[in-house]
């Protein structure tokens, strides 16, 4: 669903993103460890369209990206860490003018029922979101991504700030979607959520891809003990 | 629904629920319809009472008692400048104009009686009319509205959640536009069917009326559609709505309220008048002793010499006519010259100001929109020179009845049917074209104005980042 | 701010030596502050370009009279020259009277050209106020003056409907936003890099350093305004009364002072520094633009002026009237000034110059209520524009500096009343003569002469100091409402 080849982006001379190539298939949640600066924003804002990367390719489904960034964006949804709404304006008012921007106008009944799949209890729907607390922002989001059939969900430290259960909660809601067939790439500094959630791990260090993870490894080694020796290594290893 | 309408949807009801937009949009408004109703009040009862005054002046001319014409000419009458319609949205410069001269002989006269002179101090802060309000307060709730429309949405993170979607920017952007222009034509709205309702019931202003009024729309949508689009481009260029603001702001204070007074003070030393009493001074000594006795007596000479007699009583005619009509005719050249040379002063320093507004749109707008009211000086000096033709026809007629009629040593009368010989003064304005032609630059300074900020903005948008 | 956090209220114990070290840390930090560099050097430059703008007026005027004067002296010595030779024999006197100089109806009605000047104060450099609008000199003469043009000066009527840019603007228009570009984020900047925790535990209470910070910008501002001018008025040469620039320059500090408070005010109001700038824009359109506008609105509203064209109106109809009633005129006439008794009414020369006379008189004595109207009219506008002046500021400090500087309609009014006594004058002087038929005519030196009684010392203290209180009053009123919210204001 993703493919990122080769892809670099430097600001002023420092490599942000050094030659990343991964992928994401359908129904994977991928995770992209590192610590900060890492270059796991970049990488996500390169295939939003957000950042023009100096080299490589970005492909989303069967489209170039770079090529056609208003053609994959109607693929993808984002989550950032902070979901940013319309204060003076419900979540369901939220949830109606993002889908209806995205073309899909769907009856009040079926977005309330987005919003509760999403984790919004129905007493919530029509509060302003100015009310809201970040958690239930990030339901909006996960409704929003709901509501547009996105087939690629990408994710920015969507559970920092959050309570343990909100974060429990919000991994059940990622793996649902994955189930269903969505592709998740989730950029994280959140070891246990990483654990709990992600099918495969990239770990990310001055933009390169140091280390990948998959299925059973992610859940039988210590990811901790394997994330901090990636660092290491990568760190006294000639770049 | 297409996407253009979901966000303008969502723009409107986002700032009707931002209390201080509906609040600048309420106070805009009203502001605007109460300048409009004082202005239509005030203007008709202008109107009306110089042309009574006009009438009065005319039947007061013709009720003359049998009396020598030259006398008659010395009594003459006043014309008064008939308030143009359009000046209801735009009193342009006539407040600081004369509104009436005398046709007298002799003497071309100035036009007296300034408005402004009969005016407070306040009378120098801003004048609240529909013009002045149009042209510099409505750029301040563009930029009120229009401030925050990207920069805000960047400043709260929903500028990257708009983009994720797929919205184009330049989409989003349109959507905004849409909003804002929706909010500037409510607030117009009520000002211009106001002003439409006093066109419509007052006096009969010409058949050009409707598309110089369609015009000056047109032109103070192309100038406010400039700072609409301008505010976009900085909106989406700055990365906060602060800085967005302050820049904004800054080039409002500039554009209308300081440098148009840098323009008129350096425009008044690039190309310096004369000081009224220096002029006054010249005009008298070109006209030198034209209106001497001395050179009557010369003429009189002449008359006799040309009819072959000695005595003036032998003439056929009286050559105190002839006499007096030369000296008119002398004069004309001189008052032409002098009064002329005023005007094309002003008109140097109106181009001067015209060719400023391609930096200060607000005197550019300004421009037009007196042109098109009426109320600049392309009308006052084609109105200063009607007036001065007619007065010329009057001597022509007064003088040829001396020079008929009069004898010296008689104590001649004419009849008062001559005075209906005089045609009544009917002035009519400049034709459109000419005067569009007059504010050229100015109109060419606005269609840049917009075309630039317009480029601006969409570049601006184009790559507007979150 | 609703969340007055503990810290507001344990303030830590000031240290006493708090203030000099903030004081000496934001004078650094002012000339370090590109941004107020800037403003201030904007400051200078416009307060330069209005005082070369101002001074350039004021020579203007004072070169036109010059040249008016000039020109008249010329013209009577010419006049007196060929008269002196007709009456001496030198000289064969010109065929009509109007065109004798040795005659007083020629002399008094056709060459004499006196000009009455009203000489511009000084401090029109400063304030032109409506000294463009007003007629600064006016040509009078022993007859009818209704004839007598009245001298607008021949500028561009945009740059009287633009407006002067002169320190009186930079003041009342530029200087307040020149002090919001400064101090609008005065409290915002601390909030916003969050260095106000760690101040207010260093014994810097939030009050104290909005104050002192704006303070001390309002305080280079005001020096660089005060310096730039007098120091400019001294180079240019233009003669200002030391007492009477200390007021003006009073009422520009006390001004600036206002604005001073009214940013304060709203910066301990506000949230933060968009919404701070916001509402300091919209506080200075409603106070230079709207407020003003309403009240000249109001004014003309309340108190309409008659139109001028019934004026010329009633000057022609008494004219009408005075033309068929000549001989009756001039009984009435006779009856009033007994000194005239013995004028030979029989003869037609006489009856009809003392006639012209009693006509004039008449047309003055019709037209003097219709005047009267307009010039009551205009001081009830005055007067309700007086009553209304503290609803802005600006008002009031323009009405104050523009009679500081004798630019306004009382100076006009004191000017008007001065030519009217003055043609009384020259009437006294001449229509005896012409009345009684005496047209030989040698007292060249002898007529009156114009003569301006400037207005009495002090005849403007009562308005500038109510102006000053106002301003001073409001300042004092702004600054303590915004020590009291700034002791509430949120911290973290």
């Amino acid at each position: 669903m993703l493919k990122l080849e080769h892809l670099q982006k430097s600001y002023g001379g420092r490599p942000s993103v050094a030659d990343l190539s991964l992928g994401v298939a359908p129904g994977e949640v991928y995770a992209l460890l590192g610590p900060n600066g890492a270059g796991k924003t970049t990488t996500i804002h390169c295939i939003l369209g957000f950042v023009d990367p100096d080299g490589g390719r970005i492909q989303v489904g069967d489209v170039d990206a770079l090529a056609d960034r208003e053609a994959a964006r109607q693929l993808l949804a984002y989550i950032p860490e902070q979901v940013s709404l319309y204060e003076s304006f419900s979540g369901l008012e939220n949830l109606r003018y993002f889908s209806e921007l995205c073309g899909r106008r769907l009856a009040d009944a079926k977005l309330a029922e987005l919003l509760e799949r999403a984790g919004l209890p129905a007493a919530d729907h029509t509060r302003w979101v100015a009310e809201y607390s970040k958690g239930m922002r990030q339901k909006v989001g996960i409704a929003v991504a709901l509501a547009r059939q996105a087939r690629l969900l990408l994710l920015d430290e969507p559970t920092s700030g959050l309570d343990p259960s909100a974060a429990n909660e919000f991994g059940r809601l990622l793996r649902e979607l994955a189930a269903g067939g969505v592709a998740v790439l989730m950029a994280t500094h959140d070891l246990f959520r990483a654990r709990q959630d992600a099918s495969r791990v990239g770990i990310l260090r001055s933009g390169r891809l140091v280390r990948e993870l998959e299925g059973p490894e992610i859940r039988e080694q210590d990811l901790e003990a394997a994330y901090l020796r990636a660092i290491e290594e990568s760190a006294s290893s000639p770049a | 629904m297409s996407t253009l309408a979901v966000i303008l949807r969502h723009e409107l009801t986002s700032q009707w629920r931002d209390g201080r937009a509906r609040a600048i949009v309420v106070i805009a408004l009203l502001l605007l319809a109460v300048a409009a109703a004082v202005s239509v009040q005030q203007h008709a009862q202008m109107a009306e009472e110089r042309h009574h005054a006009h009438e009065a002046e005319w039947q007061r001319w013709l009720d003359q008692p049998a009396r020598n014409p030259h006398s008659a000419a010395h009594y003459g009458f006043y014309v008064f400048k008939p308030a143009p319609a359009l000046g209801l949205l735009d009193p342009g410069l006539d407040p600081y104009l004369g509104i009436s001269t005398w046709l007298e002989a002799h003497w071309m006269n100035d036009f007296i009686h300034r408005p402004a002179q009969d005016q407070g101090v306040l009378s120098r802060f801003p004048a609240l009319n529909p013009a002045q309000l149009v042209q510099t307060v409505l750029p301040l709730l563009l930029i009120f509205l229009g401030f925050a429309s990207l920069s805000g949405e960047r400043a709260q993170g929903t500028l990257g959640q708009l983009l994720s979607l797929g919205v184009a920017p330049t989409r989003l952007a349109l959507g905004k536009l849409l909003g804002t222009s929706f909010w500037l034509l409510l607030t117009l709205l009520p000002a211009l069917l106001i002003a439409a309702l006093g066109l419509a019931l007052g006096p009969d202003g010409g058949e050009e009326v409707p598309l110089r009024f369609a015009l000056w729309l047109v032109f103070h949508l192309l100038y406010l559609g400039g700072w609409a689009v301008l505010v976009l481009g900085v909106s989406a260029r700055l990365q906060t709505p602060r800085g967005a603001l302050t820049t904004l702001l800054t080039i409002w204070l500039l554009v209308c309220w300081i440098l148009p007074r840098i323009a008129t003070e350096v425009a008044a030393v690039v190309q310096p008048l004369p000081s009224t009493a220096e002029w006054r001074i010249d005009l008298q000594a070109s006209l030198g002793e034209s209106h001497s006795s001395e050179r009557a007596l010369r003429v009189r000479e002449r008359v006799l010499a040309e009819y072959g007699v000695e005595r003036t009583e032998d003439l056929p005619i009286d050559w105190r006519g002839i006499s007096l009509q030369e000296e008119e005719e002398a004069n004309y050249p001189i008052f032409d010259q002098h009064f002329g040379a005023l005007f094309d002063g002003y008109r140097s320093q109106e181009r001067l100001l015209q060719q400023a507004g391609f930096l200060i749109p607000a005197l550019a707008v300004q421009s037009v929109s007196q042109a098109l009211a009426g109320t600049d000086l392309t009308h006052h000096r084609a109105f200063v020179f009607a007036a001065e033709a007619h007065r010329r026809v009057i001597q022509e007629l007064m003088n040829h009845n001396v020079t008929l009629y009069d004898r010296e040593g008689t104590d001649y009368r004419a009849d008062p049917e001559l005075w209906a010989t005089v045609p009544e003064f009917a002035y009519r304005p400049p034709g459109l074209l000419g005067v569009l032609a007059e504010v050229r630059w100015a109109m060419l300074a606005l269609l840049l104005w917009a075309g630039v900020t317009a480029t601006f903005a969409y570049l601006q948008v184009r790559s507007a980042r979150p | 701010m609703p969340t007055a956090t503990a810290l507001t209220k344990t303030t830590a114990p000031v240290n006493r030596s708090t203030g000099g070290v903030v004081l000496r840390f934001e004078c650094r930090h002012l000339l370090r502050d590109r941004a107020f560099l800037g403003l201030a050097g904007v400051l200078l430059l416009f307060t330069i370009l209005a005082l070369v703008a101002g001074v350039r007026w004021y020579h203007f005027q004072h070169h036109a009279g010059v040249a008016t004067l000039a020109d008249d002296r010329a013209r009577q010595q010419d006049a007196e020259r060929r008269g002196r030779e007709i009456l001496a024999g030198e000289r064969s006197p010109p065929r009509g009277w109007w065109s004798n100089p040795a005659d007083v109806r020629g002399y008094a009605y056709y060459l004499l050209q006196v000009h009455a000047i009203k000489p511009p104060e000084p401090l029109t450099a400063l304030t032109v106020g409506l000294s463009d609008v007003l007629p600064y000199y006016q040509r009078v003469g022993p007859g009818p003056q209704g004839k007598f043009q009245t001298a607008y000066e021949a500028e561009h009527p945009r740059r009287l409907l633009i407006g002067r840019f002169d320190a009186s603007f930079v003041v009342l228009f530029v200087l307040p936003l020149l002090l919001i570009a400064a101090g609008f984020n005065a409290l915002a900047a601390e909030q916003e890099t969050g260095r106000l925790p760690s101040l207010t535990l260093h014994g810097v209470s939030p009050q104290r350093l909005v104050l002192l910070r704006l303070l001390l910008r309002a305080g280079v501002l005001a020096l660089l305004l005060v310096g730039t001018i007098s120091v400019g008025l001294l180079v240019a040469g233009v003669p200002v009364s030391p007492g009477a620039l200390a007021v003006w320059l009073a009422l520009a500090l006390a001004y600036l002072g206002l604005w001073t408070a009214l940013v304060l005010a709203v910066v301990s109001v506000s949230g933060n520094a968009a919404s701070a700038s916001l509402w300091l824009a919209g506080i200075w359109l409603l106070l230079l633009v709207i407020v003003p506008g309403l009240v000249n609105l109001g004014a003309n509203q309340l108190h309409p002026l008659p139109s001028r064209a019934e004026f010329i109106l009633a000057q022609r109809q008494a004219t009408d009237e005075a033309d068929q009633r000549r001989a009756e005129l001039l009984g009435r006439f006779l009856h009033d000034h007994p000194e005239l008794s013995g004028v030979d009414t029989e003869d037609p020369v006489i009856f009809r110059f003392a006639a012209n006379i009693a006509a004039d008189e008449y047309v003055e004595s019709e037209v003097r209520p219709v005047q009267q109207r307009f010039d009551e009219r205009l001081l009830a506008q005055q007067r309700l524009i007086d009553r209304w002046q503290w609803t802005s500021p600006a008002i009031a400090t323009q009405l104050a500096m523009t009679d500081l500087a004798g630019a306004g309609h009382s100076r006009h009014r004191a000017f008007l009343a001065q030519v009217d006594d003055y043609v009384a004058d020259l009437r006294a002087f001449f229509y005896p003569r012409i009345a009684r038929g005496e047209y030989r005519f040698d007292a060249y030196q002898d007529w009156p002469r114009w003569n301006w009684q400037p207005e009495p010392d002090g005849s403007t203290t009562k308005r500038w100091l109510a102006c000053l209180a106002l301003l001073l009053g409001l300042t004092a009123f702004g600054i303590a409402f915004a020590m009291r919210r700034l002791r509430h204001v949120r911290i973290v």
